[in-house]
């Protein structure tokens, strides 16, 4: 039976998580 | 049907209605000039400014029109709006918001187009006046699809008259716009901001729990795709729409959330250059937030609701969020995310309107007419005019025209524009005048032209629009004389200025242990 597919999931979440860390990184290393 | 959630809404809008009525009654004690008018006397924290930013950056927009593109096709392209929103707000703070920030200090500037003036050191005028036009078209077109989202909301919601619903909205955002300027539509902006993230976040938790996780919600996801095949759940269907798919990240999200004049607006209002960074991370979380439990409650109600007609309201996607609360949860929680659609709603429209101001009184009448004006002048003059502008959008909203998520849509790309200018302005230092005046001029036609020509189907048009004026730009200023020595200074003395904080506000280890430190505290 067909389903959503992880990879559209991933598609949606990753790039969020990933901008989070970027965000992080910038918080702390920017006067 | 919807009895019960029409008395909440009711009591808890009028609530609200009168809170932000009386926060701007209390920041018009703080309006001295035009600059306390338009930029809040650059006193703005940092939770108010991420909050002001996500409340003005998100429009009725979100929770009704990609509310309706995702039940209707899923993870049709304009799913990449998602993450190009979280992307396109960093890099809003990271390129743009501490440099425009001391730039505009450092030359006195308070509005957009007098940071183009300085840097691109245009004496003609020509660059003040074509930013001024594209600002206000699309503040106009903007406050007028506020107006009229407003007007429909309630008018089927609560079967109220659309006219009196518009003015409603109008005559509030209006007061307090007047009265208080950005402290008053920052501090309006904030309340506004905590329940649209309320309410996403709620959507997002129900659907998730009322569903019994991303697992099942997948199946039955997958069931309905199967009979509609408009209906996607890859993102990778076809070349086309992965195609589209790029242009709408790049064009609708990074370019244009970079390029918003409102948001360098609140930038350049910031209380100080390191407040920016909580700024930055709490925007990111808040567009998460939103963004998210948008998706999801919109995926949820397509699994109730397998087809448009057996929806609550027969056939109206773009209230599919509202139908989902007023039918799925207690009434109190319909009340404050309905509450929390209005708020996108006026907080997108008071911002757009004192831009709008700013730029016909700061712009024009005080930087060109009269440039001797007094600061009592200014401040009168900036108030009558966001009364004329707010009566000039009320009045175009008698004609509920094309399809508000359209005009608006229309008017975020057009104000995305300022990517090029004020990027390049502040990275490069070889930019010059006629290259941004090139750029955004050529930009703008591609924007006007481009779904005209029937070209809207391949790619959206925001996203040539930026890459023609980023060329346009980068060739011009490469063949034309480079920009005064002075103004190359300038840059280069913003981009000094965080680089020299960072060496004198860090102490290191090595600073604190020298020697005559040690020898005093081993004795």
């Amino acid at each position: 039976m067909e389903q959503v597919p992880v990879s559209s999931w991933l598609f949606i979440f990753v790039p969020a998580v990933l901008t989070f860390v970027a965000a992080f990184y910038w918080y702390f290393t920017t006067d | 049907m919807f009895d019960e959630v029409q008395q909440v809404i009711i009591v808890l809008a009028s609530i609200y209605l009168v809170v932000l009525l009386v926060l701007g009654v209390i920041a018009s004690r703080y309006m001295k000039n035009l600059e306390d008018y338009i930029l809040a006397g650059r006193r703005i924290g940092p939770w108010v400014m991420a909050f002001t930013f996500s409340a003005t950056g998100m429009s009725g927009w979100l929770a009704m029109g990609f509310a309706g593109f995702v039940y209707r096709s899923g993870w049709e392209p304009t799913y990449t709006m998602i993450p190009s929103a979280t992307i396109g707000i960093l890099l809003s703070f990271v390129l743009v918001s501490k440099l425009i920030r001391t730039y505009s200090k450092k030359t006195n500037s308070i509005t957009v187009p007098d940071v183009l003036e300085a840097r691109y050191y245009d004496k003609s005028r020509v660059l003040r006046i074509v930013s001024m036009l594209i600002i206000l078209a699309a503040a106009l077109a903007y406050v007028n699809g506020q107006l009229v989202a407003a007007g429909i909301t309630f008018e089927t919601l609560m079967g109220w008259d659309y006219l009196t619903c518009v003015l409603i909205a109008a005559v509030v955002f209006l007061v307090y716009t007047i009265l208080g300027g950005l402290l008053a539509v920052a501090w309006t902006d904030f309340i506004q901001g905590i329940i649209m993230v309320t309410g996403a976040a709620l959507a997002g938790i129900f659907a998730i729990s009322f569903s019994g996780g991303l697992g099942e919600m997948s199946v039955e996801l997958g069931q309905i795709a199967q009979t509609d095949p408009d209906f996607i759940i890859s993102p990778f269907v076809s070349i086309p729409l992965i195609i589209m798919g790029i242009s709408l990240f790049f064009g609708d999200g990074i370019f244009s959330w970079v390029g918003q004049p409102t948001l360098m607006m609140r930038y350049m209002s910031a209380t100080s250059r390191k407040s920016l960074n909580l700024a930055g991370l709490l925007a990111v979380f808040i567009q998460f937030i939103l963004f998210y439990g948008t998706f999801l409650a919109a995926l949820y109600m397509r699994t109730q609701y397998p087809s448009p007609d057996l929806l609550p309201m027969a056939g109206d996607t773009e209230t599919v969020l509202i139908q989902f609360f007023s039918i799925m949860v207690h009434p109190i929680f319909a009340g404050i995310f309905i509450g929390g659609l209005l708020a996108a709603m006026m907080s997108t429209a008071d911002s757009m309107l004192l831009m709008g101001t700013s730029t016909i009184v700061n712009d024009v009448y005080a930087k060109i007419i009269n440039t001797k004006a007094t600061d009592q002048q200014q401040l009168l003059y900036g108030r009558l005019v966001t009364v004329v502008i707010a009566i000039v959008a009320v009045l175009m909203s008698l004609d509920r025209g094309p399809g508000v998520l359209i005009i608006s849509w229309f008017g975020w790309v057009t104000l995305g524009l300022f990517f090029t200018p004020i990027v390049l302005g502040l990275w490069w230092k070889r930019a010059t005048r006629e290259g941004a005046i090139a750029g955004l001029i050529g930009g703008f036609i591609v924007l006007l032209f481009w779904n005209p020509l029937g070209l809207g189907e391949y790619l959206f048009q925001a996203f040539p629009a930026a890459i023609v004026a980023i060329v346009l730009t980068v060739v011009v200023s490469l063949n034309t004389k480079q920009p005064p020595q002075e103004v190359i200074d300038v840059v280069e003395e913003v981009h000094e200025e965080g680089r020299s904080k960072e060496k004198t506000e860090g102490v290191s280890l090595s600073q604190v242990l020298t020697p005559k430190k040690l020898a005093e505290l081993t004795q």
